[in-house]
């Protein structure tokens, strides 16, 4: 099993689609929780990212989509698979499970090693902040959801999130720069003078 | 930099992204003598510490163990699967089509230089509607399969394929010639079309060729393979046209 932790996602596969354990588990160890968040991030379900982050594996062994590692990396290749069992699954469950705007059940996922005992209004400001947040993050359209979710939560470059989800780097940065502005205003709606969205006035200088 | 400049760059500045060192400073100059921009530059350094709060909310959020012994269940159990009921995709039956083409052309080619039947064989086709007599004798011909018969001297070299050539017929013999093959003490599948990607010319002739197979080929038609003999080879029948491409192939036994 050590020796597999210095593999690519390249190798691992190879050695998996062979009948190796330790490189599926070694595989699915490393990429998980990446596809776990981005998933329970754009759905906002801890249900549909379980059921998300199983099926990518599953299509991973079963071979499904000819992975060819020439035209992508495995990365790009298993977020995509999320990301089209994501949007499957919100649109299947549109009208069985809508996302829930209750501020207690998001307050109660919180992680408790975020809150400082020593500063509880401070702790209620960041806990707001981060109920706001996720709430306006899936409020946003898919396409602009994806993008925030790729860059600035899972910290992925440009040109990663186009190879995730098969766009070009400009398409990526464009809806980034609407998510956010998206953002911006809804959070600026939502906390009032805490965060300014962009002036009436213009200047050119 | 004036104001749509900034807002190129606005993003970057505020999720603190690799970017050109003047630019950077330009951008900062301007957010500070244009109240508008340093507004937006604010609100969008508020998203990036809020969006920043909530990534490090759920950082350690992952799978339930559950996915994974389901997962490891699931890989375990893969092999079993495979073995009971093969999964065969498509580009090995295209490539299973493409061998079959191959073979019939590499079949035709060989009967065309075969010097005796050939010029036999060219001699009763000559003309494209022959005379009745002729064909009427041909019908009536029996087909001898020399392999059948025992003649081991059908086809010389090749260890693996053994040809048995048919002579060339026009489309009402071939079902006649397939009549008289199957009137031996023979048992043969239905024939099974051979797909092309391209459209191919209507068959107006063609040759029956019996080949044999390694038994895998049961397979790629969908039939049941007797694990026990999967190394002996199969007996086939090639309808080939003459164009040299098989059409078609029944498995006989």
């Amino acid at each position: 099993m050590a020796m597999h932790l210095s593999l690519s996602d390249d190798e691992l596969l190879r050695l998996l689609r062979a009948g190796d354990e330790n490189a599926f588990l070694t595989l699915y160890r490393r990429r998980q929780g990446g596809l776990y968040r981005f998933a329970l991030r754009m759905s906002g379900s801890e249900a549909i990212a379980e059921d998300v982050t199983q099926e990518v594996f599953m299509a991973l062994m079963r071979g499904d989509g000819h992975y060819d590692s020439s035209r992508g990396s495995c990365q790009a290749y298993l977020y995509g698979v999320a990301r089209n069992q994501v949007l499957r699954r919100l649109e299947k469950d549109r009208f069985l499970t809508p996302i829930s705007d209750n501020d207690e059940e998001q307050d109660a996922s919180t992680p408790d090693g975020l809150i400082a005992l020593t500063d509880p209004l401070g702790d209620l400001t960041r806990k707001e902040v981060i109920v706001s947040v996720r709430q306006a993050v899936l409020a946003l359209p898919a396409h602009y959801r994806e993008v925030v979710v790729l860059c600035d939560l899972g910290e992925m470059s440009y040109a990663e999130a186009a190879a995730a989800l098969g766009c070009a780097v400009g398409t990526v940065r464009s809806r980034l720069h609407r998510a956010r502005a998206l953002l911006v205003e809804k959070l600026h709606a939502h906390q009032g003078a805490d965060i300014k969205p962009a002036g009436a006035a213009n200047c050119f200088v | 930099m004036n104001c749509e400049n900034f807002e190129n760059i606005v993003n970057d500045l505020a999720r603190a992204k690799t970017m050109d060192a003047v630019t950077r400073e330009r951008g900062l100059a301007h957010a500070e003598t244009c109240e508008r921009c340093a507004d937006r530059l604010a609100g969008e350094r508020a998203l990036t510490a809020g969006l920043k709060a909530l990534s490090a909310s759920d950082e350690e959020k992952a799978a339930p163990d559950r996915v994974e012994a389901a997962l490891l269940f699931a890989f375990r159990q893969q092999p079993i699967l495979e073995r009971v009921s093969p999964r065969w995709p498509r580009w090995a039956l295209a490539a299973a089509a493409v061998i079959l083409v191959a073979i019939g052309l590499i079949v035709y080619r060989a009967l065309n230089n075969a010097p005796s039947e050939k010029s036999r064989d060219d001699q009763v086709l000559a003309t494209p509607t022959p005379a009745p007599e002729p064909v009427e004798r041909k019908i009536n011909e029996p087909v001898v399969d020399r392999k059948l018969a025992g003649n081991k001297s059908a086809r010389p070299g090749g260890t693996r394929w053994h040809l048995v050539p048919r002579p060339r017929a026009p489309r009402f013999l071939i079902r006649d010639e397939i009549t008289l093959y199957a009137r031996d003490s023979e048992v043969a599948s239905d024939f099974f079309p051979l797909a092309y990607e391209a459209d191919v010319t209507p068959m107006e002739s063609g040759q029956l060729i019996r080949v044999q197979m390694p038994r895998s080929a049961l397979v790629s038609f969908g039939l049941p393979v007797n694990v026990e003999r999967a190394d002996a080879p199969v007996t086939a029948d090639l309808l080939v046209g003459e164009d040299g491409l098989a059409r078609a192939i029944r498995f006989v036994r």
